[in-house]
């Protein structure tokens, strides 16, 4: 019996390393079936339902029926569609895919291709700021805050108009990096009538507590009265409430009490967030003043040959009143006619009881008797601010000029002077646009949200400024909804 | 110096794995900041895989994903000598785990879509099982060095149980004389080792088997001494002989086999899950009390099998350890190949719907 290492070394097969263990068949085969998986999946993802796993997020709203119908759509084949991908901004390449847009669904007219740099509109893809693929949630008109930024940082080279001094906008944080709201530049309010929140939130609106001029509930016309019977505090004065002028354009049921002229109710605000873009009504003289400061049926609202008219017309009928009340209706004497014709005509000049008690008075020349009223429908022209989005902060918490209450006499002209719209900086008490700020902010301000660009703003799609600070005039609630609409959905 | 000469072969790998990552990542801060003022860190608008940095990042991952699979046909080329192993390793090793980062690098670290996600998530799956190998191939290894002394070529361990088998019945049959007539069956292991691997067997040049070689057991440190006997010069008691070839053919060669072919029989491997040698330990007890029942003069022969059943139970082990060392191959190769046919159809349907 020999045994030696060679005997021992033929006890393993010397090829053994040619053939595969169970290792090396295993892998080949997971190798096998990795391929073929993968060839399967790759050919399915060439279909068109196939391509839906390429892509990033479903479509928004406006494109939504495109998310099962292909991708061929938008996507030119192996064309950039993002400006900011790799050889995307090519000029060629950008038209390429902006007349995709505009040639076969759209019909961009403008995008203030008359104020913008022809040059600087050529380089801007449609993509560039209308993001696709961010969820059907997502709006197309929701601009990110940088594709804002992008222009409004250079205005000057993005506008065709180089000599003007434009605002340079880089966020919302810095006090640099926002202008503030162009009414915070005005000295005063440039309304003309002459009203004081203070008076008309004191009980009975007198000018100074306690004074004769307590309106009760027996001083004003019958008819007037069912509108203030709830409204009567101690000694039947009336005590007005926000709301007895200022109307929501859309009914909120159930927060009735949101306006209520009562500190403590309206300390902690509104625990809710109505969608509406909830505006207040304009004022009206024979909604919302004529009860307290009505002229015997003279219209309101005419111009100066009408308004006399209408005192020509109503002046036998007023007189005649006014003798029967005196039992003199039999014999009225040439001084009690004037006096009271005197007394109708006073409506004119008259600073105690006429139309200039309230209104400035026109230039002599003018048609008009009294100043246009400019009372502004609204304040942040560029802006869409709605309360409907505030309902959680109390009236009080950014008109508190409204609320303020003393015992002095008041100058409704003074009173009248006084901006009562919060600023810039108010808003970003709640408005913070650092996430990580905002997280440590929550803390103190359960109220604090994003300041994103279009939490307010749209695209400057180019309607009548309806608020100009340079020329202030008033706007239907009609025209301020119809912009507010705008770019609203795509 | 080992150590020194160790980390030699992985610094440079390392060093441009970690160049390209903290690089690339640099570069694609820079041009998310440049790309436009940011107004603040909530609205960054992010640099894609198209934008120029996200591009290049791409580019790299997806070289270093294709290099990475060329481990695989380099094998086949060996004979070409393309680099030392080492060094391809090396590289395989970093410049992989670099493709992590540099994936998220280009994706703006972002998942993207479902296709995207699926391959992203594909090569973390893929990293995650690189990794779990590295580990396996550092521990494994030392393990099985210090603990299993008779390790054979993992291959081979089917075989060198049939031999040691085979060697154990010339071994009885030298020293107890022929197996006696009446017990169990034994397997005709000629005949399944030529169907393993050919006719191999040590034989004379006239093809009979007239040599013993038991043993040829590679020991290390104490262990090395082989068992060397000749059955001339021994003599042993008959009824020795009958006892031990009994427990062979019923409880040894069952247990010395376990895990050849011949074991796919359910009851065959019932049994030797209930074998008395299931364990070192068993084992151990069962071989004192067979040796209790015979003779001393069988001590050297019981002996003799008792270290193959201890070969048999260490090749046992050492195949969990292989198992635990080249198990993940098998997924982590499928899935590589999968991820790099997936990464072409990325790139393809990138660039048309860019």
């Amino acid at each position: 019996m020999s045994r030696n290492g060679k005997q021992r070394a033929q006890r393993i097969d010397r090829q053994y390393h040619t053939l595969a263990d169970r290792f090396i068949h295993r892998k080949r085969w997971f190798g096998v079936i990795g391929f073929f998986a993968a060839i399967a999946y790759s050919s399915w993802l060439f279909s068109s339902r196939g391509a839906l796993q390429v892509s990033t997020g479903d479509l928004s709203r406006a494109h939504f029926a495109w998310n099962k119908s292909g991708c061929e759509n938008c996507h030119l084949p192996f064309l950039p569609i993002r400006k900011e991908a790799f050889g995307g901004d090519v000029p060629e390449t950008i038209s390429q895919n902006n007349n995709t847009c505009n040639s076969t669904c759209h019909s961009v007219t403008d995008h203030f291709s008359k104020q913008t740099n022809p040059n600087v509109l050529a380089s801007e893809s449609c993509s560039s700021c209308h993001r696709e693929h961010l969820g059907s949630n997502r709006s197309l008109v929701d601009v990110a805050d940088h594709d804002c930024v992008r222009c409004h940082l250079k205005l000057e080279k993005v506008a065709v108009v180089t000599n003007k001094q434009f605002a340079t906008v880089s966020n919302f944080t810095d006090s640099n990096g926002h202008p503030v709201f162009p009414f915070e530049k005005l000295e005063k309010d440039p309304g003309t009538i002459k009203f004081s929140h203070t008076q008309h939130l004191r009980a009975g609106q007198p000018k100074k507590p306690g004074d004769r001029t307590e309106k009760h509930i027996g001083n004003i016309p019958e008819k007037y009265r069912k509108q203030y019977q709830d409204r009567l505090g101690s000694d039947d004065l009336i005590q007005l409430r926000c709301s007895d002028c200022h109307e929501r354009d859309v009914a909120l049921p159930g927060y009735e009490e949101l306006e209520s002229f009562s500190p403590v109710l309206n300390d902690g605000g509104m625990s809710v967030r109505s969608n509406s873009h909830m505006l207040y009504k304009p004022i009206e003289y024979e909604k919302h003043c004529v009860a307290c400061h009505d002229f015997g049926g003279v219209e309101h609202g005419l111009d100066r040959v009408q308004t006399q008219a209408s005192i020509d017309s109503l002046m036998p009928v007023r007189l005649l009143e006014s003798l029967k009340r005196r039992g003199l209706e039999s014999n009225p004497t040439d001084v009690e006619i004037e006096g009271h014709s005197i007394r109708l005509n006073s409506l004119l000049t008259d600073k105690a009881e006429g139309c200039i008690k309230c209104h400035s008075s026109a230039e002599e020349t003018s048609s008009s008797i009294v100043q246009a009223s400019n009372i502004a429908s609204r304040w942040l022209n560029d802006a869409t601010f709605t309360h409907g989005a505030h309902l959680m902060v109390s009236c009080k918490d950014c008109h508190s000029e409204a609320y303020v209450q003393h015992d002095r006499s008041i100058d409704s002209e003074m009173d009248a002077s006084q901006i009562m719209i919060p600023g810039i900086t108010s808003c970003r008490a709640c408005h913070i646009q650092d996430a990580q700020e905002r997280s440590s902010a929550f803390a103190n301000n359960k109220h604090v949200v994003s300041a994103d660009c279009v939490d307010c703003h749209r695209y400057h799609v180019d309607p009548p400024k309806l608020l100009n600070p340079s020329k202030m005039q008033s706007a239907s609630l009609e025209q301020v909804r119809a912009l507010l609409s705008v770019g609203k959905s795509p | 110096m080992l150590l020194v000469r160790k980390l030699k072969i992985h610094i440079g790998p390392l060093l441009l794995a970690v160049i390209l990552v903290v690089g690339l990542a640099t570069w694609q801060l820079w041009a998310s900041r440049s790309s436009g003022t940011l107004v603040s860190a909530s609205s960054l608008p992010g640099v894609s895989g198209s934008s120029l940095p996200g591009l290049v990042a791409g580019s790299i991952a997806a070289s270093i994903i294709l290099f990475e699979l060329l481990l695989w046909p380099r094998k086949r080329l060996r004979r070409f000598k393309l680099f030392p192993t080492k060094f391809w390793l090396s590289a395989h090793l970093w410049l992989g785990l670099a493709t992590g980062p540099l994936a998220f690098i280009h994706s703006g670290y972002r998942f993207g879509g479902t296709f995207s996600t699926t391959l992203m998530c594909l090569l973390l799956f893929v990293l995650a099982s690189g990794i779990y190998g590295w580990v396996m191939q550092i521990i494994i290894p030392k393990w099985m060095l210090g603990n299993l002394p008779f390790e054979t070529i993992g291959s081979q361990i089917d075989d060198v149980s049939i031999q040691s088998a085979l060697d154990a019945r010339r071994m009885l049959t030298v020293a107890l004389g022929p197996k006696p007539v009446g017990l169990t069956k034994l397997a005709n292991l000629d005949e399944i080792s030529a169907k393993m691997r050919g006719s191999s067997m040590v034989r004379d040049q006239d093809g009979q088997v007239s040599q013993i070689v038991v043993g040829a057991i590679q020991r290390r440190g104490d262990h090395r001494s082989l068992l060397k006997m000749e059955s001339a010069e021994m003599e042993f008691n008959p009824l020795d002989g009958s006892e031990v070839w009994r427990q062979y053919a019923s409880v040894i060669e069952p247990f010395l086999l376990r895990g050849i072919p011949l074991s796919k029989d359910k009851t065959n491997a019932r049994s030797n899950r209930l074998s008395p040698l299931r364990t070192p330990r068993k084992a151990n007890e069962w071989f004192g009390l067979l040796r209790e029942s015979c003779s001393l003069n069988a001590g050297t022969i019981l002996e003799s099998l008792e270290q193959l059943c201890e070969q048999r139970h260490q090749f046992n082990a050492q195949r969990r350890a292989q198992a635990w060392l080249h198990g993940w191959i098998a997924t982590h190769a499928g899935v590589s190949v999968m991820l790099g046919v997936l990464l072409i159809t990325h790139i393809i349907l990138a660039l048309k719907y860019v």
